[in-house]
């Protein structure tokens, strides 16, 4: 071990190779996964709602389904 | 790589004052139970995080920082750390303060906030710590607490909540994706209802628009949506006074209705039913199913959770072990029956709802009949039949909480889908519209049709949107959980196996010969750890299902080790191993000094203990060297523990002959040497007379030893000669002729160190008489070790077979191995 460089945490090396395979899926949106980002970094996904409004966040106001 | 070089304490957990400079190098602090040792890992733990983890965590209730943080009696303001520190990319030492009164904030030169924040961050993990408390913790437990505590030290038990909160997620959005699924299927119900079919099929909706455009001179269409449906179609001519009324389409909804009170369909709508009512009697009858359902995940994760004590990790209540394990494992199996019990409910009520979203919108349009007949009190019983059915269908959407079976007996369920007066009601309806209203023209006809289509399909359309709409955001969070829990096991495994790989080789450094085919695996299993070893050659056990306990720690240690340098090294180097001698099995703590010595060069070792003889396993191994050492002992409420540096022997018996006192210089030379032989026999495994006593001496391990390194000296020489290395030859004689220089010097006085202890005769010797003795045994210390690395030179074994007598850097290597 000679880098100087903090080895990221594993939660942290998960988090981002899980985007950075959303970035390459067809299914999300580049919103989506830059609000997912956010999201890690900002709330570390404790609320699930807000992982839902990251999910829905290109469907514009009217998608309420339930 | 952040190294320590000085450290001041004032005021915390037992400690009063204390400054200790262990300048980046390796630092022991020993002394017995309770001096005070701990309070000074404490104390680099709160620097460094603003905590003191001892304080924190499970069984720590009652316990915090600004309470119970000072030493006793003092007052938050008082207590405070100071650290000078080496840091990455910084060339100059930075200082630290802490206090405990403002705990979150770190006083240092924030022009240095860029280099020194990454190496708090990594701080905080807590990895450059290991307790005695934490080998117990996940090496001798049982295996599910193992793995969640080495999730713990890799910081990964984040992973299962944002795991559990991704698959919320997916929850959440499948129940919002089947409410638009629902409206869907009753959007198809109606169009069902209107062409008349049973199962919806496009081909058929097809066939029916075309056959209606045929009928109004129109050309086949391709595509059912509801825009194109009438696409260049003119209405038919007819009187505004007849169009209130279109009997076909009457007839046509009365037939479906009818249908339904056919006996296949009454047979199969009591089947359903009764099956409902059986299910939902298994939950009435034992609603703790339910609640067990309600609970499974968090049963299934405390089932996780409990640690070897057996106590409950959510209120800690006490239990035996094992016993709580039993009982949320009953709770599991009755949770999963409920799963599947409430499965088989969603489907028989999905069932039974598609029927009745098949007769409902017929009713209704019969209704609109039966009212432009002024049939008031037909459309007071169609009412009351629609409005029940209504009802029941509203209950089959969620049928645990809304299903009532008493509501709906058994013998009235196909009353409920035709009454007893249903044939009357529809044969007075149908007969008075036929009497009194004309036929309408096949076109006419045809366009109504088209109509309550158009709206069905719109309502379908409309539908679908909203359902895709539900569908997008799930199948994302389905694949965001896939990609997640895919992303983890990679990861996991990865880290791993190269913690498994450095795992192994520290390990058979431990134990030599004894288990150099040793190997292990880790692999992820879920969110946790499958951690096996390999067991002479036997297969993969749990590491506590056949190995000694001994074994066990000193896998504790290598596996901490391991995880420790894979997580923080190059970053902090300061590694903090806290009383943990009891965690390294007797027979391999020389070892393990060789270990630490040679295989981290590059780490900084702060060593509690309470264990003198580990202390002094420590030094001859190169660990650490006199300056490094700091007693604690006679510690007191009111001073905390009195220090001690223990000067090194050699120096001690020089301030005794200073003052001529003979006596105490030659018994600590005698007493320096017991201990120094024994551990030079024990690394090159002299051979020492057996004693029953166990009382061996001096007289034992000295010859042993000095016999032993000859004897290696010329297995070397004989190597050396095997290979026609002339020039490793002539080094290694001339180290003989050196030994035999120093040997015959050494023996020459040693019974004088002898003499002076056994016959109490010393007194007759004077400072000048004893200067010989001492530096012939400075001469003789010498050469069992390094000159470079000052660690003891030991032996090495492959198969049990001697390989090289060597010191930690390698610059003693000698082969015994001959060509």
């Amino acid at each position: 071990m000679s880098s100087e460089t903090p080895r990221k945490s594993l939660m942290e090396q998960i988090l981002e190779t899980t985007f950075d395979k959303l970035d390459t899926s067809e299914i999300f949106k580049p919103q989506n996964v830059q609000q997912l980002r956010d999201l890690a970094r900002n709330d570390n996904f404790r609320s699930y709602n807000r992982i839902i409004e990251a999910l829905k966040s290109d469907l514009g106001e009217d998608d309420e389904t339930s | 790589m952040m190294k320590l070089l000085e450290l001041e304490i004032q005021n915390i957990r037992g400690i009063r004052e204390l400054i200790i400079t262990p300048k980046g190098n390796n630092f022991v602090i020993w002394g017995p139970n309770g001096s005070g040792k701990s309070a000074v890992v404490d104390s680099i733990d709160f620097l460094l995080t603003g905590e003191i983890s001892r304080l924190t965590g499970r069984g720590t209730r009652g316990i915090s920082l600004n309470d119970h943080g000072p030493h006793i009696d003092c007052d938050p303001e008082e207590a405070w750390v100071r650290g000078v520190f080496q840091i990455p990319n910084i060339d100059e030492p930075i200082e630290l303060r802490r206090c405990i009164k403002s705990s979150s904030l770190l006083e240092y030169d924030t022009s240095f906030s860029d280099q020194l924040e990454p190496v708090l961050e990594v701080a905080q993990r807590g990895q450059h710590v290991l307790t005695r408390r934490d080998i117990l913790r996940y090496i001798t437990a049982e295996a599910s607490t193992r793995a969640k505590e080495i999730q713990e030290i890799l910081n990964i038990t984040e992973i299962e909540r944002i795991r559990s909160a991704l698959r919320r997620t997916i929850t959440n959005l499948e129940r919002d994706k089947d409410a638009a699924l629902q409206v869907v299927e009753n959007a198809k119900g109606r169009v069902n209802a209107t062409i008349q079919q049973d199962k919806y099929k496009i081909e058929s909706v097809l066939e029916f628009i075309n056959n209606n455009r045929e009928i109004l001179s129109g050309s086949p269409i391709t595509e059912h949506h509801s825009s194109r449906l009438k696409e260049g179609l003119e209405p038919p001519i007819m009187k505004p006074s007849l169009v209130t009324l279109n009997l076909r389409m009457l007839d046509r909804d009365i037939v479906n209705i009818r249908k339904i009170s056919t006996e296949l369909h009454k047979k199969e709508i009591t089947k359903h039913e009764k099956e409902l009512g059986e299910l939902l009697d298994t939950f009435k009858r034992e609603p703790s199913l339910l609640r067990e359902l309600a609970c499974l995940e968090l049963i299934e994760l405390g089932i996780k959770l409990i640690d070897e004590t057996g106590s409950c990790p959510l209120c800690d209540t006490e239990w035996t072990p094992g016993e709580l394990i039993k009982y949320l494992e009953e709770k599991q199996k009755k949770a999963r029956e409920a799963r599947k019990i409430k499965t088989r409910i969603t489907a028989v009520s999905s069932t039974l709802a598609r029927i009745t979203d098949t007769v409902i919108p017929s009713l209704e349009q019969i209704i609109n009949s039966a009212d432009v007949l002024d049939e008031k009190e037909i459309v007071e019983e169609l009412r009351s039949w629609l409005s029940k059915l209504e009802h029941f269908s509203d209950a089959l959407k969620s049928p645990i909480d809304d299903y009532v079976p008493e509501s709906y007996p058994r013998e009235e369920i196909p009353t409920l889908f035709f009454p007893h007066r249903g044939s009357k009601i529809l044969e007075k309806i149908q007969k008075r519209a036929h009497d009194e209203f004309p036929k309408t023209t096949p076109e006419q006809d045809a366009w109504d049709s088209l109509t309550r289509l158009e709206e069905n399909l719109k309502a379908l359309e409309e539908a679908h949107e909203q359902y895709e709409k539900a569908e997008i955001p799930f199948n994302r969070a389905r694949s965001l959980y896939t990609t997640f829990i895919e992303t983890r096991d990679e990861i996991l495994q990865n880290t791993y196996d190269e913690v498994r790989d450095r795992f192994v080789d520290i390990y058979r450094k431990l134990h030599g010969t004894d288990e150099s085919g040793f190997t292990a695996s880790l692999a992820p299993l879920e969110a946790g750890l499958n951690f096996e070893v390999n067991f002479y050659g036997r297969g993969n056990h749990p590491p506590h299902a056949l190995h000694s306990e001994g074994h066990q720690d000193s896998m504790g240690v290598s596996l901490w080790l391991a995880l420790s340098e894979y997580l923080i090294g190059g970053v902090i180097e300061l590694t903090i191993l806290d009383d943990v001698v009891m965690s390294v099995d007797s027979g391999h703590r020389r070892q393990t000094c060789n270990l630490l010595a040679s295989d981290f060069p590059d780490k900084q070792f702060l060593i509690t203990t309470h264990d003198k003889t580990w202390v002094s396993q420590l030094k001859n191994g190169g660990v650490v060297d006199s300056s490094g050492i700091l007693e604690f002992y006679n510690w007191h409420i009111d001073t905390g523990p009195q220090t001690n540096y223990q000067p090194d022997m050699w120096v001690r018996i020089e301030e005794d002959l200073q003052r001529n006192d003979v006596p105490s210089a030659a018994q600590k030379l005698r007493r320096g040497s017991e201990d120094f032989f024994r551990a030079v026999s024990d690394a090159l495994e002299a051979k020492i007379t057996f004693k029953e006593d166990y009382q061996w001496e001096l007289g034992d391990y000295l010859p042993a030893a000095m016999g032993r390194y000859k004897d290696l000296l010329k297995i070397a020489k004989a190597s050396a000669q095997s290979w026609g290395n002339k020039e490793l030859f002539d080094t290694y004689q001339e180290r003989d002729s050196i030994r035999s220089q120093i040997y015959d010097r050494s023996a020459a006085e040693k019974w004088a160190v002898n003499a002076s202890i056994h016959y109490n005769n010393w007194t007759t010797f004077s400072e000048s008489d004893f200067r010989p003795v001492i530096e012939a045994f400075q001469d003789l210390y010498a050469l069992f070790f390094c000159a470079k690395c000052g660690g003891l030179l030991h032996l090495t074994k492959v198969d049990n077979i001697p390989q090289n007598v060597r010191c930690n850097c390698g610059e003693v290597n000698w082969n015994l191995v001959k060509k």
